[in-house]
């Protein structure tokens, strides 16, 4: 029988070496499409060194970007999964170990201590869990280290409800006309809608976790996040702000009732570098190793 | 008085090409970028 909070340890460390040095594949994919298709010399210029480093840092197993982010993990907890509050320790240990074995940049600041140099705060909270309890046996992991340099171009407002979908279409764009040329476009675009003013930025977080170009089941949904794509594209911020080539690779929503009189919205910005990557583990300890 | 952030000392090899943001005669493509981007929300928010 295998150890299976080792197993847990084992398979996260590895997830996060893999999210901060490999690309998903429809990432890449997307930036070597947006190199072929830029024509103005400065754009080209940006998205050829973009994929070029991103080819060396997975060939050398080395980070995309000096910013490794901001550690968080999405779990999913099998009724029937063996363990429970040890998969939080678990992933605990993986962020210490990691930061020394990729290493990833000690990204974990106390206000008042300085930097815990090993990714994980001393007063808890970082890093970040989401835990849902589901059905079965196994336990996914994703991870997801966020730079922090387009955390910065987040935003959440509560807008009045009356203004409807067209409010929330119009803050999206607001939004990202702010980020502009700050935190190295083009950008992947998660989008909460509803919920509590807490709950809309972690829907526009999980919406980043959704591969590139595959949309919301719902058509109703579906048809805004194109719509915006191409609305948001028109904003013309360019591969790394500088007017030229793609500004968005995609956009993603989701939607959670909301209380009658709040409509909040969240905008969650990833920079190019698009960090996630998953696993699920069974009972046994066997980990199957999401598409990456 | 001048803050720096942080500030390196490279040395290095064939670096380059590299593009100018910033030059010394006053221009600055990240400003005109904005620019542009600003002008073209507002048409997006009128056209939404
Ligand atoms: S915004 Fe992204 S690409 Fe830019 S420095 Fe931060 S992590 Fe790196």
């Amino acid at each position: 029988m295998k150890d299976i909070a080792q197993v847990v340890e084992d398979t996260a460390a590895k997830l996060l070496k893999i999210a901060a040095t490999i690309l998903p594949s429809e990432v890449k994919e997307a930036l070597i499409t947006g190199e072929k298709e830029t024509e103005g010399s400065l754009g080209k210029s940006q998205l050829i060194a973009i994929n070029e480093n991103v080819g060396l840092a997975e060939k050398f197993s080395k980070p995309m970007c000096q910013d490794t982010g901001l550690v968080s993990f999405f779990v999913k907890i099998g009724d029937k999964f063996p363990i429970r509050s040890e998969v939080k320790t678990a992933l605990i240990k993986a962020t210490k170990r990691a930061t020394e074995d990729v290493p990833l940049r000690p990204n974990a600041v106390d206000m008042f201590e300085g930097n815990t140099k090993n990714n994980v705060g001393i007063r808890g909270f970082v890093p970040w869990f989401y835990f849902d309890l589901v059905e079965g046996e196994d336990c996914e992991i994703i991870a997801l280290p966020k730079g922090g340099g387009s955390s910065n171009v987040g935003k959440m407002k509560m807008i009045p409800p009356g203004k409807g979908i067209k409010g929330v279409k119009e803050f999206v764009v607001e939004a990202l006309a702010a980020a502009g040329p700050l935190a190295c476009p083009p950008y992947a675009v998660g989008v909460g809608v509803g919920g509590g003013e807490d709950m809309c930025m972690n829907l526009a977080k999980k919406a980043l976790l959704r591969p590139l170009f595959e949309y919301h089941e719902d058509s109703k949904i579906s048809e805004i996040e194109k719509e915006l794509l191409t609305t948001l594209n028109k904003l013309e911020i360019g591969a790394m702000g500088l007017g030229e080539g793609p500004s968005v690779l995609d956009v993603h929503m989701e939607f959670a009732a909301r209380h009658p009189a709040s409509l909040p919205v969240g905008v969650v910005i990833s920079c190019w570098a698009l960090r996630h990557a998953g696993a699920t583990i069974d009972e046994e300890g066997n980990v199957e190793w999401h598409p990456h | 008085m001048v803050l720096y952030e942080c500030l390196w000392v490279y040395e290095v090899e064939e670096f380059g090409p590299l593009t100018v943001t910033i030059d010394a005669q006053g221009g600055n493509l990240t400003a005109e970028s904005k620019k542009n981007i600003e002008a073209n929300k507002e048409k997006i928010l009128k056209e939404l």
